[in-house]
């Protein structure tokens, strides 16, 4: 599924996935969807894009914050928006996660960077040995 | 049914076991018996019913984790499992300390191999009551020496077991080959601490050690793998630790080109992903989360990595832990 950004609703909210689990790694972080098991390497500017889906945003309010940040323009950050969406990793917004969306804030000292993402090449396996081994499970 | 009850401890949790036949008794204490190390907090509870039913349950399908020979749901009175047989697990209970979970095997299931499926069953509950001590699994090695401390990560048969006895013999001390507990404590410093000492070789190892004697004599490891189960202590007295802190992440492989050794540094993002590959990730974001949040600190606490291919025979050549050991 490729986003046509003209053709999207770039206001609509939307969340991550509950089953996206993220967690920090360096400056930036790494996602997991629990559901296909595939990892997403995010930078640090794609760390803090991907923060405001955490509660609720529009695509549009993320360029915004983007440009705020010292984002040069919106293409990057479309780019990236738009590949997260092809992952699957966004749903539209319950309206409790809207209602909760904090305030947007900017650290002064934050360095922009074109936001990327990176798809781990291999998925962590669906079936595994056991629920203590994370192994592929070999033919017996 | 009267059942007898036993308890065993295993790390950090104390189990309980009622088992309405002697049978369910010998497979589980079979299982459990071999965890040995001590703890000096107090454990956590994890009761067990081991009881027979009279039909196989109903067949979970796999919400929460998926394995080779067990499905498990999340429902809404707690995880539930099955295994091939119809034996299942159902967790009944959670208070301040405890959890309690019963097992119910097929009556007509219980003299045949398929009893082997009782361990699938525990191990879900212990994993289950090592979380809820505050413990993270990890399917890994660990040795140590000297304030250095090498986690070694690799799938079933990628070369942990026998790289942790080549490094036991050359005076570091174990914390196990298999299973090992992680957490990040106070200051955001990983534990990394022992359940079993022992190693678990496939017989083919004797040509590289041939102290650990004929390994064809020793009882399997488990039903499902030729591996034979070989006491530290038995082998190389006094070669055990209980807990470390690490320091190192070293990815292993194996390489069946006969390369001696080659050691390449990793970077952060492929320790997370070493670290996090040998953790069992439910589809649970709670779980996952905790996971991926210890194995993310336990990076960033400062830890090296390296990726390690090691050749077939290369534990013949002393050269081989020469260079992995300059490497550190």
């Amino acid at each position: 599924m490729n986003l046509n950004l003209n053709e999207s609703p770039t206001q609509e909210m939307l969340s991550l996935r509950p089953d996206v689990v993220a967690t920090g790694l360096d400056a930036g972080a790494v996602l997991l969807d629990l559901d296909t098991k595939y990892f997403y390497a995010l930078n640090a500017s794609g760390w803090a894009l991907v923060q405001l889906f955490e509660a609720a945003a529009s695509f549009d309010e993320a360029r915004a914050f983007a440009l705020a940040c010292g984002a040069p323009d919106g293409d990057g950050v479309d780019l990236f928006l738009s590949r997260l969406y092809d992952y699957g990793l966004f749903e539209t917004a319950a309206d409790d996660a809207v209602a909760a969306t904090p305030t947007l804030e900017i650290d002064s000292n934050f360095e922009w960077l074109a936001p990327t993402v990176e798809r781990q090449a291999e998925p962590l396996q669906q079936v595994i040995v056991s629920a203590f081994d994370p192994s592929i499970p070999l033919a017996e | 049914m009267n059942a007898t009850s036993t308890t065993f401890l295993v790390g950090p949790v104390r189990v309980t076991l009622d088992a309405t036949l002697p049978a369910f008794e010998r497979r589980v204490d079979e299982q459990l018996q071999i965890f040995k190390t001590s703890w000096d907090a107090s454990p956590y509870e994890v009761r067990l019913r081991v009881q027979s039913v009279p039909a196989p349950a109903v067949a979970a399908r796999g919400t929460y984790l998926t394995c080779s020979r067990m499905d498990i749901d999340t429902t809404p009175r707690g995880l539930y499992a099955t295994t091939l047989c119809g034996a299942s697990a159902q967790f009944e209970e959670k208070w301040d300390g405890g959890e309690s979970w019963t097992i119910g095997f097929p009556a007509d299931q219980i003299d045949t191999p398929a009893i082997d499926q009782l361990e699938d069953l525990v191990g879900l509950a212990l994993v289950s009551g090592w979380r809820a001590a505050g413990w993270t699994p990890v399917h890994g090695a660990a040795v140590t020496r000297g304030g250095t401390c090498l986690l070694l990560c690799a799938m079933s048969g990628g070369g942990k077991s026998t790289l942790t006895a080549a490094l036991v013999r050359d005076g570091w001390q174990t914390l196990g080959d298999d299973k090992l507990l992680l957490r990040v404590g106070p200051g955001g410093l990983p534990e990394v601490a022992a359940l079993l000492h022992s190693f678990n070789l496939h017989p083919k190892t004797r040509e590289w050690f041939p102290e650990v004697g004929d390994l064809e004599l020793q009882p399997r490891y488990s039903a499902w793998t030729v591996k034979r189960k070989v006491y530290a202590d038995d082998v190389w007295p006094g070669r055990t630790a209980q807990r470390a802190r690490p320091t190192h992440i070293i990815r292993v492989r194996r390489d069946l080109e006969r390369v001696p050794i080659r050691i390449a540094p990793l970077s952060a993002e492929e320790m997370f992903r070493t670290l996090i590959g040998q953790i069992a990730i439910p589809k649970d974001s709670q779980v996952a989360a905790a996971a991926m949040r210890t194995a993310s600190r336990a990076v960033r606490s400062g830890l090296r990595g390296l990726d390690v291919v090691i050749g077939e025979d290369a534990y013949q050549d002393p050269a081989t832990l020469a260079a992995l050991t300059a490497a550190l």
